[in-house]
């Protein structure tokens, strides 16, 4: 019979493996051991460790030791019933079992983890921030009729870009105290790219929304791309951060999109009889060269109002019911 | 030095000719006039009060329509009751009314009724002469006022009479004298400044004529009929005067279209650190129908404002153009009551002369009455990098009709020069 020993820190990794070809072994400070610890709290010969012929498992038995041992915190039991357990001597912890013990299955290498390598470069970090930052900038900058100063607008830019890293940071965090790789970089990139994106899309939106008289469909979907995307971005930091299985990720991503689309979609659906003494519509006007659609004549937008009667009407009626 | 003199003497005694004049016109005419209350039947208090008098020896008593549009609006909740000049009370009973010239028609009962009655001028008075405005403001017991007739006021789609003199609240629909005691008016209030309107005897004399006892369920289909035939006279009328057109800018606009809507320009040239330069023509009827104390309609306003700059960049002055044509108020005041909320339309429009405008329009419909609607509309030209004409026009109270056949011509109605 072969034994397997480890040694154990204290926040149970292993520090040393052990593999006897003995059907009992002795566990103490003395050098005549099999194991030897250096811990001033164990004894020469602290323990000895013995297979059970009739029932082949462990017993654990104290060679009157001054500190005693404990298996799995406790100081009752004698056998050893799983390879997790446990056995604490003095301030050393360590786990003793055969050595048929199974391994867990072997975990493929993730095809996604190496083609997103790149996320993890400093420069194309740096790029995507610098992308980012010139976006925010000159959105500031053509949103402005006052002439603003530079310095204001790199103040802004910078609190955005400060208020936004809050996000990477938090995940590094997180998977930090999971004991995990930080991928702090991959976080940063993912965040800018995912701005970035959002950013283009609002543009995308305003671009249609001028050309277009459908200006709900087209709030609806640009609504429900920005809603894909935000799974795809949470998706992916829980990726970077945890290895969990997809199936949880999966989940997590699903349930952090529904909870911020209900936030988006709640004025839509609560209070949708309120009165308002202004109309609302979409005022988007952008510069000509932007114009791509042809304009209809003003003979066929007069003649449209007939839906805009009808809907009142339906509404009239509505608010009679 | 003797001229002066006797310019003075002419004018004092004129002034006591006036003085006595009011006093025997008062004296003799007291009987006739009342106050008018409306009573919340919950509590039996007035909620808010105003004048009347009679016109004949049967019981016809003419007054506002303001006066009396709650009980018109809740005819269970209210009621309508006099108070003579001995301090008797008695209720009234409502024939009919005209909303659009804000006139009703009471009746009184045998008990409440006086032996004096005032009669219906034959014609207006000459411009200049002197008028007597009767009624009760504030509650506290009737007034006379004297003033001047200054004619009809012009520039009035509605026709009111001018009067200098003040009326004040609660002296509405009160009657207005001549020197003979004979109606030429009848009081609206105003603001409390030195000018007053009136509404001038033919709208008086067409109540009368038109004489019926309205019942209670009639009266919102009665309002109906007479914003329909008003807004239609209104939209008919505007439709076929010439519109004059003016540059402003570099667009060609309706100046003036109309002689009963006023309009005023405007500019920012004298503002300073400003990045565009703006002009503007505004135009108002500046005339309001009151339907009940949260709505009112027969509003027109139609404005244009040209925008250019140098300081901003094409991108930069887009993104003022937007904001400029944000917001939009409608012309009128109004609440859930009475109306639904907006419904919107937009889309890049060319006109018939050539002009590309991004055109937003909207519309509410009134509750409470069949095809009406408060109509608004702003659009935004886009033709040049660094100039944009922005037009606007807000109707209150018109049919599907009009409001296409006005959006229609207005929409075609500016060019570029």
């Amino acid at each position: 019979m072969a034994v397997v020993v480890e040694l154990l820190s204290k926040d149970g990794k292993v520090i040393q493996h052990y593999l006897l070809d003995k059907s009992s072994i002795t566990i103490g400070r003395a050098y005549d051991n099999d194991i030897r610890i250096e811990d001033p709290y164990v004894c020469p010969h602290h323990l000895k460790v013995t297979e059970n012929e009739e029932t082949g498992s462990l017993d654990v038995v104290d060679n009157g030791s001054l500190n005693g041992i404990k298996i799995n915190g406790k100081s009752v039991a004698q056998t050893l019933s799983s390879f997790d357990d446990i056995i604490t001597l003095g301030r050393s912890r360590i786990r003793v079992f055969k050595q048929c013990q199974n391994v867990a299955p072997t975990v493929r290498l993730s095809a996604l983890e190496e083609k997103i390598e790149w996320l993890d470069m400093r420069r194309v970090c740096a790029f995507f921030f610098s992308v980012f930052i010139a976006m925010i900038g000159s959105k500031y900058y053509l949103n402005s009729i006052n002439q603003l100063e530079f310095a204001v607008i790199v103040k802004i830019v910078l609190t955005v870009a400060a208020t936004a890293s809050i996000w990477p940071l938090a995940f590094a965090l997180l998977s930090k105290l999971a004991k995990k790789d930080t991928h702090i970089v991959s976080q940063f990139t993912l965040l800018w790219i995912f701005l970035i994106a959002s950013e283009l899309l609002d543009y995308g939106q305003t671009f249609l929304q001028f050309n277009s008289s459908a200006v709900q469909s087209i709030y609806w979907f640009i609504l429900v791309t920005k809603g894909v995307l935000f799974f795809a971005f949470l998706w992916f930091a829980l990726f970077f951060a945890f290895h969990q299985s997809n199936g949880l990720r999966n989940g997590i991503a699903a349930a952090g999109t529904i909870l911020i689309s209900v936030y988006t979609l709640s004025p839509h659906f609560v209070n949708t009889d309120k009165f308002h003494q202004n109309p609302k519509y979409n005022p988007t006007v952008l510069v000509p060269a932007l114009r791509f659609a042809e304009a209809s004549n003003s003979n066929d937008f007069v003649k449209r109002s007939s839906n805009l009667v009808n809907k009142l009407q339906k509404d009239k009626r509505e608010d009679k019911d | 030095m003797r001229s002066f003199l006797f310019i003075v003497t002419v004018f004092f005694s004129q002034t006591a000719f006036s003085q006595q004049t009011a006093q025997n016109l008062f004296n003799q005419y007291r009987p006739a006039l009342y106050q008018i209350q409306m009573i919340d039947k919950e509590s039996g208090n007035k909620s808010s009060i105003g004048s009347g008098f009679l016109v004949n020896g049967i019981g016809d008593m003419v007054s506002n329509y303001h006066v009396i549009s709650d009980y018109v609006y809740f005819p269970d909740k209210y009621r309508i009751q006099y108070l003579d000049s001995n301090g008797n009370t008695g209720d009234l009973t409502l024939q009919t009314f005209d909303v659009i010239n804000d006139l009703s028609l009471l009746k009184i009962d045998q008990q409440g009724l006086s032996h004096t009655s005032l009669q219906i001028a034959n014609a207006l008075p000459l411009q200049g002469s002197t008028i007597f405005s009767l009624g009760n403001p504030h509650d506290l017991g009737m007034i006379v006022v004297p003033g001047t007739f200054n004619g009809l006021k012009k520039n009035s789609f509605y026709q009111r009479i001018h009067f200098t003199g003040s009326i004040n609240p609660g002296m509405s629909g009160g009657p207005a004298v001549n020197e003979n005691g004979q109606v030429v008016g009848v009081n609206v209030a105003t603001a409390g400044n030195q000018i007053g309107f009136l509404i001038p005897l033919p709208k008086v004399a067409n109540l009368l004529a038109a004489k019926q006892t309205l019942e209670p369920t009639q009266y919102k289909a009665h309002i109906q009929q007479q914003l329909h035939d008003n807004q239609k006279a209104m939209i008919e009328k505007l439709l076929s005067s010439n519109w004059q057109t003016g540059m402003l800018g570099k667009a060609s606009i309706p100046e003036q279209i109309s002689d009963f809507i006023t309009c005023w320009g405007g500019s920012n040239a004298s503002e300073k650190n400003v990045s565009f330069l703006s002009v503007s023509n505004r135009c108002r009827i500046g005339e309001s129908i009151f339907l009940n104390g949260k709505l009112q309609t027969g509003e027109v306003e139609i404005e244009f404002e040209w925008l250019t700059t140098e300081k901003l960049n094409s991108v930069q002055f887009h993104n003022l153009i937007s904001q400029k044509i944000a917001f939009t108020r409608p012309g009128n005041p109004a609440t859930k009551n009475d109306v639904t909320n907006y419904r919107c339309q937009q889309d890049l429009v060319q006109n018939a002369r050539g002009m590309t405008q991004k055109s937003v329009l909207c519309a509410r419909a009134y509750k409470d009455f069949e095809d009406l609607f408060d109509v608004l509309y702003i659009s935004a030209s886009n033709d040049f990098n660094q100039g944009s004409l922005i037009s606007h026009f807000t109707l209150s109270g018109v049919s599907n009709e009009s409001m296409e056949a006005f959006s229609k011509h207005f929409m075609d109605s500016m060019s570029w020069q």
